[in-house]
């Protein structure tokens, strides 16, 4: 009896150590470099950049003609981005085909981000997101919304898109901006209607110049 | 027979399996360079240390004028934190020529590195990144290794003998015999320590028993890994029936050496780290069944836990 006694004791105290303890972190944990505005802001004008190129999709999609459910594929294969988007478009609240829809979504497939390219030979930017569109084939615009995340190598950055106003076979977005946030610097660029937007960091302000990328403080 | 053979094949095998995974290890760290290869062992080198100084006794009990004789196992374990399976080291404003390709047009630049992935207990299907940035745009990205083994438990085993029993002496040895591995080389594994317990100058009605002891330890895995331990301690235990309870406090270090040469580059790397952990309580009990029976838990800035089976008397 004090031999089982005994055993269940050291069983006992055994349990609880076992549950109770844990070694110190010895793997180096180092937060990333700090990010300056100025990084902030060139990140925020490469995702306005993107956007600019994507934002049509939902507007003049010219892929397959007929999806009776109304759902279809975009491939991008330029240079600078890469992947697939996911479209869905209906009219009237019912499955439709792109020519004559109201409303469309797009967003990127689990673990099936675009893979952007800004810098020539750099490595890939990874766009996610989810946005929505209100169509009005008449007038041949389209008002975006929404959100989704770039991960910049180490860095995951988060964006939501506001009002963006895009044309039929317009070059630049008519209005409407984005916020940009990266290591709590949260950067707000505004879309200016012409192949410029303003991209403004606390009572910092840039000029982005969405041909090229160039970005101007003002 | 059956028993004495398992005995006798148990720390080769076990010495075989060290090798083996000690070759791996070498084989993913000339994939990259030391600051990412440190940082990818930090773990191991902090739970190696640990282990090694785990185990040292399991009773503070050593006869004055009876001699005694153990052999058999020691099964140590060092659980690991759980943020120790992956790591992130950061190199800031340094000169990217040191880091990125010949040519790259931003070798001239002053920039950051970012090495990021699994430890060598991380996942083993995840590949690890250095990454290079310039005002935060990452400019250049090459790919690192995955972890050797995912788990949080470090384990290492030790064959062990004792002898003792004169004057409160005991000695204790841990050995493996050498294996002479072509392209690897020699492995080696040897520790010797001694105890005292002052019990027989004592009271016979002295409540507990006392000991102090030394150990030191070394292990080379060829010219790839050395490492030396060793530990000072006093213990004190109580036999309540059948088991002894016992507990200590120690003064420990150890160190970790690395030599290898990365392969595409052909540069020699070498790196020595001491573990992190450099004091500690033990707690244990032994149960004495013919057979003895020992499982302790050893508290520091690392825990280990330890199991042990000696046969003797």
């Amino acid at each position: 009896m004090r031999k089982i006694f005994t055993i269940l004791m050291m069983l006992l105290l055994a349990g609880w150590l076992l549950a109770g303890c844990s070694s110190e972190e010895t793997a180096p944990n180092d937060p990333l470099p700090e990010l300056t505005n100025e990084d902030v802001a060139h990140q925020s004008g490469y995702m306005a950049m993107a956007l600019v190129e994507m934002a049509p999709v939902s507007l003049e999609f010219s892929g397959k003609a007929d999806a009776s459910d109304g759902r279809y594929q975009y491939t991008f294969a330029d240079p600078e981005i890469q992947g697939d988007v996911q479209l869905y478009f209906e009219q009237g609240d019912a499955p439709s085909g792109y020519d004559v829809a109201d409303y469309s979504q797009a967003w990127t497939g689990d673990e099936a981000p675009l893979a952007l390219y800004p810098i020539e030979g750099g490595i890939a930017w990874l766009l996610a997101f989810s946005l929505e569109s209100v169509i009005d084939q008449g007038a041949g615009t389209a008002v975006i919304g929404g959100a989704g995340t770039l991960t910049v190598g180490n860095y995951e950055a988060a964006f939501t898109v506001v009002g963006l106003a895009i044309e039929r076979g317009g070059d630049w977005p008519a209005g409407g901006y984005m916020t940009f946030t990266n290591e709590g610097i949260t950067a707000t660029v505004t879309f200016d209607g012409d192949n410029t937007a303003t991209i403004e960091i606390g009572d910092i302000t840039w000029m982005l110049n969405l041909s090229n990328g160039t970005l101007t403080e003002l | 027979m059956v028993r004495r053979t398992l005995l006798l094949l148990a720390p080769m095998l076990v010495l075989v399996a060290a090798t083996v995974a000690g070759q791996d290890l070498e084989e993913l760290l000339t994939q990259v360079g030391e600051p990412y290869a440190e940082a990818y062992s930090e773990p191991l080198i902090h739970a190696f240390g640990a282990n090694q100084n785990t185990g040292l006794y399991h009773t503070a009990h050593i006869p004055a004028g009876k001699l005694t004789f153990s052999i058999g196992v020691k099964v140590m374990g060092t659980y690991l934190n759980e943020s120790d399976q992956s790591f992130q080291k950061v190199i800031e404003n340094v000169d990217l020529g040191d880091y990125l390709p010949e040519g790259h047009p931003n070798a001239g630049d002053t920039g950051d590195i970012v090495l990021a992935g699994p430890t060598v207990f991380g996942s083993t299907e995840e590949v690890g990144t250095g990454t290079a940035y310039v005002n935060g745009v990452p400019v250049y990205q090459v790919e690192g290794i995955p972890g050797l083994l995912d788990t949080r438990w470090v384990p290492l085993f030790a064959p062990e003998m004792q002898v003792g029993g004169l004057f409160g002496l005991k000695g204790s040895i841990r050995w493996l015999p050498e294996l002479n591995l072509s392209d690897y080389g020699k492995t080696k594994y040897l520790g010797l320590g001694i105890q005292w317990s002052p019990n027989f100058l004592l009271s016979p009605t002295f409540p507990v028993d006392l000991m102090v002891g030394y150990f030191g330890q070394e292990v080379e895995l060829g010219t790839f890994i050395q490492t030396d331990a060793s530990s000072v301690y006093a213990a004190a235990s109580k036999r309540f029936g059948i088991a002894d309870v016992y507990g200590g406090l120690a003064w420990e270090s150890s160190t970790m050496k690395v030599d290898y040469t990365q392969i595409d580059t052909d540069v020699p790397v070498s790196f020595e780290k001491d573990g992190r952990m450099t004091n500690r309580v033990t707690i244990g009990a032994t149960l004495n069944l013919g057979v003895m029976i020992n499982a302790e838990m050893g508290i520091g800035k690392m825990v280990v836990y330890n199991l042990g089976l000696m046969f003797g008397m």
